[in-house]
């Protein structure tokens, strides 16, 4: 609405413009005649010739003639003058706003026309018409008719009684006689009506040709900043900083690619960085691009995988804390999944799927539990195993660690469940071990997970562990703004799963962190990837 | 760069200003010097889609001073400084930020020498400093794409006739630009080698562009001009490392060829007798170009990870007819332009709304208006005001960091003084 009211305002104001012009629509065309020395007029070629002694007002029809030793000047409201020489017959033709004519018989005329009284602008003379376009030139009529014309600045268009037409620039002169015009040439530099090298209109228009040939270097620089940000390397986070973002692809060996992003918050000089590390059973291809269907193929594939995923690693720091999210993944095998429908049938599953949350930093070495090296201290903090036909026999089984009060890794809880018993997979399987004491969901007090309220693709995550130590998530889907995303509804985890036109930025924050956090850019489709690998029972995909 | 650095560059940058306009006003009244210019005041705002800068100012001033020996020779120092404190439609609004301001200046000197037979040379040099700030808490001279540009050219220029009827003017000329971007480098070069990451070169954005250009203006009877402009620029990026299909960085560096041929007409037609008097004034440009650069792209997105050759390469076509009416009784000036634009790239592949590539290659299609109304309130004195409108649209439908389909406007108004 702001927008249409200036926009309306700003339309309004040219429309004053216009509005306003007849006011000045009759303004005087007076011309006048100033003499200096021996100087005469008449109204018409019929009337008398009377001395001019002051300045009078001249019309259509006057005509003008200046003694020896003597001259005139003719003022036009636009600013436009004629210097009359001696000896000069000129006279006035016509004086409307089409059509401006006046005639010089013999003698001289020095002109300087702003362009403005009229649409046409002639000098006559009696070989040539000059029709002027804003200019600054002398004519000199010989008695034999014969015209000469310099122009010291701008254009005039010179006809002659041959049909001939030319337009003489700035320091060109021509010659004009009965038996037509000649061809324009250019002053020479010597001669007297040369103007200088750097006179103001020259640079003027100089000037507007370098701008010209600059400006394509000018429209090269803008190209390159939109480049940067076409290829998403600038962006502006939740937080209202500027982000610098780079990903590079590398191939450490030929079963394996590691993506890594870095984060550079310019204000703060603040790195933030991580990888990605995708290793493989055996070679992948030069082509990156079919690494995503070798993962697809690893889950419910019909016929035995040729190559699938060994490891998968998301690894974010600031430099100093860290966390690591590590997968290692068995080879596929064949389980009957006919519990998930009888069309299922068998498919090829990763035989155990083993996950582990470990935070690392100074602040971790001086929590319990911790192997500590450097100063820095590692511990894992979650672990979940997903395993086929080894914990029980037939069955999938999930074992979930936590960290208890001395920060050891225990068993939190563990269900089997039996993809071929459609009634066991209704259930979501069999609990096997649960042990409240260390559940950080029993564990963790109540907080919002909506920090910028519900509408916002903006999400916290928190856990509160035995030993009192902490680890929190906060994902926004900001754009390259730095506006938050809304939503319909309230995010949930699978809001920033999805591909979409919006960063995720991911804030990483412990109480073993000693106050700084980790917090980065990144691709939502790292957050896919492991999401799929680490699907909770029941919740497996097989559409 | 240092604070320090950077506060002693701004002042150096400032100084140079400055101390021209300090000479120019000093110098103006001697003998053969002569001082000419413009000094605009605006205020303006920009509107992206739905969303709308804050108010905010443009100062602009735009200095010259000249000085003639002789006919044959003379020089001329030029200086401008330009605060714009909101954003501009032809700022490539889908990649920006909606707040931006930009202080930019420059200086140069360019020498004029002139021959018998409407032949001259004119060599010149320059410099130009452009800060940024694109987001509200950045400081000036901390802006990532702050930029210093040292430039040099050379000029053959003949004035002569094509036949009897047309005085024709062209030129040949010569400008390298060498473009440091003072704070921008790498986070792999700053901090890659500890994290084992390639090497794409520090400063990719640095670069050196020479640049060969053609140009002529006729003076047709009729009050017709007809321009024609042809550049061919080589652009070599100092330190862009090229990347292949696996990632590597090889050792050759970025380089690219540019070239435009632009071709305008434009003719005065008789006033028209409404409103006292409307000389008009018909334009018609038509421009053409084409890039072709050896770089390709990586997309790491782990989803839709592609490699796409001669990612940059385009070519580029525009048409922009114009319009200008003098109302001669009040002498108002008001111009109308708009300009149709497409740019095809013949490798970059479109993408959907979610990333995925599709088998299309993009193409860019634009539109822009303009408005300008410029009324004399004294003999140096303009009230002006303009608005601009532009509109992008494409196939490609990914606009997860950059925008291709959007609207955008501005306007700004305020005085003119030239002197």
């Amino acid at each position: 609405m702001e927008v249409l009211n200036t926009m309306r305002n700003y339309y309004l104001i040219p429309l004053f413009f216009l509005l306003v012009q007849p006011c000045r629509a009759s303004a005087p065309r007076d011309i006048l005649l100033a003499p200096e020395g021996q100087v005469e007029a008449r109204t018409s070629s019929s009337a008398m010739w009377i001395p001019v002694e002051k300045n009078v007002r001249i019309l259509a029809g006057a005509e003008i003639r200046t003694g020896k030793d003597s001259k005139a000047s003719v003022f036009f409201p636009d600013g436009s003058r004629f210097m009359l020489g001696n000896s000069t017959h000129f006279t006035v033709d016509a004086t409307d706003k089409k059509k401006t004519g006046f005639q010089l018989k013999f003698g001289r005329l020095k002109a300087a026309v702003a362009g403005y009284f009229s649409s046409r602008f002639e000098v006559r003379t009696p070989s040539a018409v000059c029709a002027v376009r804003g200019t600054e030139f002398d004519i000199a009529v010989a008695d034999n008719g014969g015209t000469e014309m310099n122009v010291s600045e701008g254009l005039v268009e010179v006809s002659d009684s041959k049909g001939s037409m030319a337009v003489v620039s700035s320091e060109e002169k021509i010659k004009i006689g009965a038996e037509g015009m000649s061809r324009p040439e250019t002053v020479s530099l010597a001669d007297d009506s040369a103007r200088d090298a750097a006179r103001p209109l020259a640079v003027r228009q100089e000037s507007a040709r370098e701008r010209t040939r600059t400006m394509l270097e000018e429209v090269r620089n803008r190209e390159l900043k939109a480049n940067e940000s076409q290829l998403g390397k600038d962006s502006i986070d939740a937080f209202g900083k500027r982000v610098r973002l780079e990903e590079y692809l590398l191939r450490p060996a030929d079963n394996e690619f590691k993506l890594l992003f870095l984060s550079h918050r310019v204000d703060e000089n603040r790195l933030d960085w991580g990888h990605l590390i995708e290793r493989f059973n055996s070679k992948i291809p030069d082509d990156i691009t079919q690494v995503g269907r070798i993962i697809d193929g690893m889950y419910f594939s019909r016929t035995a995988p040729r190559n699938w995923l060994k490891y998968f690693e998301v690894y974010l720091t600031n430099t100093i804390d860290s966390v690591q999210e590590s997968i290692i993944f068995g080879n596929p095998t064949l389980v009957d999944f006919s519990g998930y429908g009888a069309n299922v049938g068998s498919r090829y599953y990763p035989s155990r799927i083993d996950y582990r949350q470990i935070l690392s930093g100074p602040g971790v070495a001086i929590a319990p539990g911790a192997a500590v090296a450097d100063g820095i201290g590692t511990r894992t903090q979650f672990r979940q195993i997903q395993d086929y036909n080894t914990t029980v026999s037939g069955q999938f089984a999930w074992r979930q660690y936590v960290v208890d009060s001395v920060g050891a890794l225990k068993l939190m809880y563990a269900v089997a469940l039996d993809p071929a018993d459609a009634a066991n997979v209704g259930a979501g399987g069999t609990q096997l071990a649960w042990r409240p004491a260390i559940d950080p969901e029993m564990l963790t007090p109540q907080y919002s997970p909506f920090p910028s309220g519900p509408g916002k693709a903006d999400f916290f995550a928190r856990s509160v562990y035995a030993d009192g130590s902490t680890v929190s998530s906060r994902k926004l889907l900001v754009s390259n703004e730095g506006e938050i995303l809304g939503i319909r509804g309230s995010a949930q985890a699978g809001t920033f799963l999805r591909d979409g036109s919006y960063n995720l930025e991911m804030v990483v924050t412990s109480n073993l962190f000693q106050g700084r956090n980790i917090d980065v850019l990144l691709a939502p489709e790292i957050l896919t990837q492991k999401s799929n690998a680490t699907s909770a029972p029941g919740s497996l995909d097989l559409q | 760069m240092t604070k320090n650095t950077t506060t002693r560059v701004r002042r150096i940058t400032a100084g140079c200003v400055m101390s021209s306009f300090l000479f120019l006003s000093c110098d103006a009244g001697a003998k053969g010097f002569e001082l000419m210019g413009k000094l605009d005041l605006f205020g303006g705002q920009y509107f992206f889609e739905n969303q709308s800068g804050a108010f905010n100012g443009y100062g602009s001033l735009d200095a010259q001073l000249t000085k003639s020996y002789s006919a044959r020779s003379g020089f001329y120092i030029s200086a401008k400084s330009v605060y714009t404190g909101f954003k501009q439609v032809n700022e490539l609004a889908g990649g920006g930020t909606l707040f931006q301001q930009t202080l930019d200046d420059s200086l140069g000197v360019k020498w004029i020498k002139r021959y018998e037979g409407g032949f001259a040379l004119k060599p010149r040099v320059g410099m130009k400093n452009q800060l940024f700030r694109e987001t509200k808490d950045e400081k000036w001279g901390q802006g990532l794409y702050d930029f210093w540009r040292y430039e040099a050219g050379l000029t053959l220029e003949r004035k002569t006739r094509l036949g009897l009827s047309t005085p024709w003017l062209y030129q040949l000329s010569w400008d390298v630009y060498y473009t440091r971007y003072t704070r921008f480098t790498t986070l792999a070069s700053q901090y890659g080698a500890e994290l084992s990451a390639p090497d794409p070169g520090s400063r990719t954005l640095d670069t050196i562009t020479n640049q060969f250009s053609y140009s002529s203006e006729l003076d047709l009877p009729g009050f017709m001009k007809a321009h024609l402009f042809y550049a061919l620029s080589v652009i070599d990026y100092q330190d862009q490392r090229v990347i292949n299909s696996a990632g590597e960085y090889l050792s050759s560096n970025r380089a690219d060829y540019y070239q435009a041929l632009n071709l305008g007409l434009s003719k005065r037609y008789n006033d028209m007798g409404a409103l006292g008097g409307i000389r008009p004034v018909i334009g018609i440009d038509l421009g053409l170009a084409d890039l072709i650069s050896n770089q390709n792209h990586l997309d790491t997105d782990p989803q839709h990870l592609r490699f796409i050759r001669a990612y940059y390469d385009y070519w580029e076509a525009r048409l922009a007819p114009s319009a200008q009416f003098t109302f001669l009784p009040t002498g108002l000036i008001m111009r109308f332009g708009y300009e149709f634009a497409v740019r095809r790239y013949p490798e970059r592949l479109v993408q959907d709304g979610d990333g995925a590539y599709k088998s299309g290659r993009l193409v860019q299609y634009s539109n822009s208006a303009s408005l300008e109304a410029a009324y004399p309130l004294a003999r140096s004195l303009d009230l002006k005001i303009q608005g601009n409108w532009a509109a992008s649209r494409s196939n490609n439908r990914y606009e997860q960091v950059y925008r291709y389909n959007y609207e955008s406007s501005m306007y700004f108004a305020g005085m003119e003084w030239r002197f």
